[in-house]
């Protein structure tokens, strides 16, 4: 949802559910471990036709681990369920390339 | 193509891709399209032809405008400003081509996670099997 010149891969494109805290700790240390990130997968309905689904990351530190999912069904769950995490990415992003590199490399350590 | 506008999605890697817009209006189309600055502190607008024209689109949805000059001129005070940081909601590709299409239309579509994935299904848009997913995904 975006373009992105990367020092790596050049022009390409962002992952936009990268939490900014997240970002900013991959620029210092790639090698960032399975248990430092969490994911949250986000459902999007209209009432109950399924529209899409991405999935959230951020640091273990950023949020309880109790929530993996959340399932947006209308607008008053969004405002109440998805803007406050929402506020975690501001500023974040990240390189796609390099972003789906980590997770394959994360991936490994199960 | 007058009075309306082109909204093209891209492959980019990640499952919604990225998308640009042309305005077509008095006989000239006006493309542009949101980008990151290098360091991810900023970002802004700029022209997309070149772009464009060096990709091929996944998706293009035509929507007519009710006053194609007022999106157009959005369009061309937004080349390169600094928008600040990237926002997915607020400040993204997508947003961009929403903030055009609101600026041309009296019905405005909501900038919302919803709001655009409602956009997305009602002009044929689809999320790109390009998502990577670990972590018990």
């Amino acid at each position: 949802m975006s373009l992105i010149n990367c020092q790596i891969h050049g022009e390409v494109g962002v992952h936009p559910y990268v939490s900014k805290a997240l970002g900013h700790k991959l620029d210092i240390n790639p090698n960032l471990k399975l248990e430092d990130i969490h994911k949250i997968r986000v459902d999007i309905y209209d009432d109950n036709e399924f529209l899409l689904s991405n999935d959230y990351y951020l640091l273990t530190n950023e949020i309880s681990q109790d929530i993996t999912l959340l399932v947006i069904r209308n607008d008053q769950d969004e405002e109440s369920l998805l803007r406050p995490l929402m506020s975690k990415f501001k500023g974040g992003g990240y390189c796609v390339k390099c972003f789906n590199i980590f997770l394959s490399k994360i991936s490994g350590d199960w | 193509m007058s009075k309306s506008v082109g909204t093209d999605q891209f492959e980019n890697g990640y499952t919604e891709g990225h998308f640009t817009i042309e305005v077509f209006y008095d006989g000239m189309g006006y493309s542009s399209h949101q980008v990151i600055g290098e360091d991810r502190s900023d970002t802004t607008i700029i022209r997309a032809g070149k772009y464009n024209s060096s990709k091929k689109a996944v998706h293009e949805s035509i929507i007519k405008l009710e006053d194609a000059e007022a999106a157009q001129t959005l369009q061309k005070n937004m080349i390169n400003e600094q928008l600040g940081e990237y926002d997915a909601i607020e400040n993204s590709c997508v947003s961009h081509v929403i903030d055009i299409i609101n600026a041309g239309n009296s019905t405005q579509i909501s900038k919302s996670k919803l709001g655009y994935a409602r956009f997305m299904r009602k002009n044929g848009f689809a999320q790109l099997p390009s998502d990577k997913s670990v972590l018990g995904g």
